[in-house]
């Protein structure tokens, strides 16, 4: 039992338990936060593991950027859960959900109502499955690892952000490039998606927007109905 | 020295965490969490093999560095989406959802 082995057992327990409770806790936005609790145990196992670069890598991306993102959608799109109304369908017990009162229980505000009843009976299955599947899988990983003769020893890595560099703009470079390309259209993909169309009054000339290509795309079509029906 | 094994049976722990929350939850913000506890736990896996199996290159550090960046990628536009969907269709439930249902 040494450093090394204490370290990673209680970064293996923070990361289990918070990962736990991202996908147990009722309120989403303590689900956000559990959730940057496990990627600042994630970039531990990467120091750990000798990968001192990456592990920047994660608490800069994923710590800062992604926990923020997704903390900015929850604002952005659930504002009675975040104001700290009771949920619907929680019972009347308002400000707190009971603990343990089902799963799904936090996430029914966004919602307009009740699910329907053959969606209800569903979820209940979906949830028996998705255990299933989850159990399967660690179960399957356990089978592949006994059989796999790995080895115990690790060789130090010593430093890795030159190297890293360096295999990244010559062996990599072709992936590299894709990616950043990847990227770039996925930040202008979701500015697209994002942007606010303010409501334009009937008559003017289309504004630029997603309901941009809807209007473009619908003009032709009437105007090559109209000729249809007057050629007959 | 922790053996390569324990390394491997966190990252299968912490998949198995996510796929269950990805495939039980309604909300599609936690759907989206639940992809990134995979991602992370892909992470883990690339490094400790990389660490045990080939210490001479760095070929799953520079692949993790990949997956960091189509992770980003995909929240962004996930969230986008969302985002989209709370604006327009008042609600993100998943199973409420049917803009492309035929």
């Amino acid at each position: 039992m040494n450093w090394e082995m204490v370290a990673f057992a209680f970064l293996g327990v923070l990361i289990l338990a918070s990962g736990f409770r991202v996908i147990t806790t009722p309120r989403i936005v303590h689900a956000a936060l559990y959730l940057a609790l496990c990627f600042t145990g994630v970039a531990g196992i990467f120091l750990l593991l000798g990968a001192d670069f990456l592990a920047a890598t994660q608490v800069l991306i994923y710590v800062g950027a992604v926990t923020t993102l997704i903390i900015f959608a929850i604002m952005l799109s659930s504002p009675p859960e975040v104001r700290g109304e009771p949920a619907r369908g929680s019972g009347p017990g308002g400000g707190e959900p009971a603990r343990g009162a089902g799963p799904a229980r936090g996430d029914e505000v966004l919602g307009g109502g009740p699910r329907p009843e053959g969606v209800q009976a569903e979820r209940g299955w979906v949830g028996v499955l998705a255990a299933l599947a989850a159990l399967g899988f660690v179960a399957a990983m356990g089978v592949v690892y006994r059989g796999a003769g790995l080895p115990a020893q690790a060789a130090s890595l010593g430093r890795t952000t030159a190297p890293l560099g360096r295999q990244i703009f010559t062996t990599y470079a072709i992936p590299f490039e894709v990616a950043s390309v990847v990227l770039l259209a996925a930040l202008v993909g979701a500015i697209y998606l994002s942007v606010r169309v303010p409501p334009r009054p009937s008559g003017t000339t289309p504004v630029s927007g997603p309901s941009h290509a809807g209007a473009g795309g619908e003009m032709p079509g009437e105007r090559e109905g109209g000729a249809n029906r007057g050629t007959p | 020295m922790v053996p390569l094994e324990f390394y491997l049976g966190l990252g299968a722990a912490l998949f198995a965490l996510g796929l269950f929350g990805a495939l039980a939850r309604p909300n599609a913000v936690r759907i989206l969490m639940g992809i990134e506890l995979m991602l992370n736990a892909a992470n883990i896996n690339l490094l400790a093999f990389n660490r045990y199996l080939h210490p001479r290159d760095l070929a799953g550090q520079v692949l993790a560095v990949f997956v960091i960046t189509v992770a980003a990628a995909e929240v962004a536009v996930g969230l986008a989406i969302i985002f989209l969907l709370a604006r327009r269709r008042h609600g993100i439930d998943v199973d409420r959802i049917r803009l492309l249902r035929g």
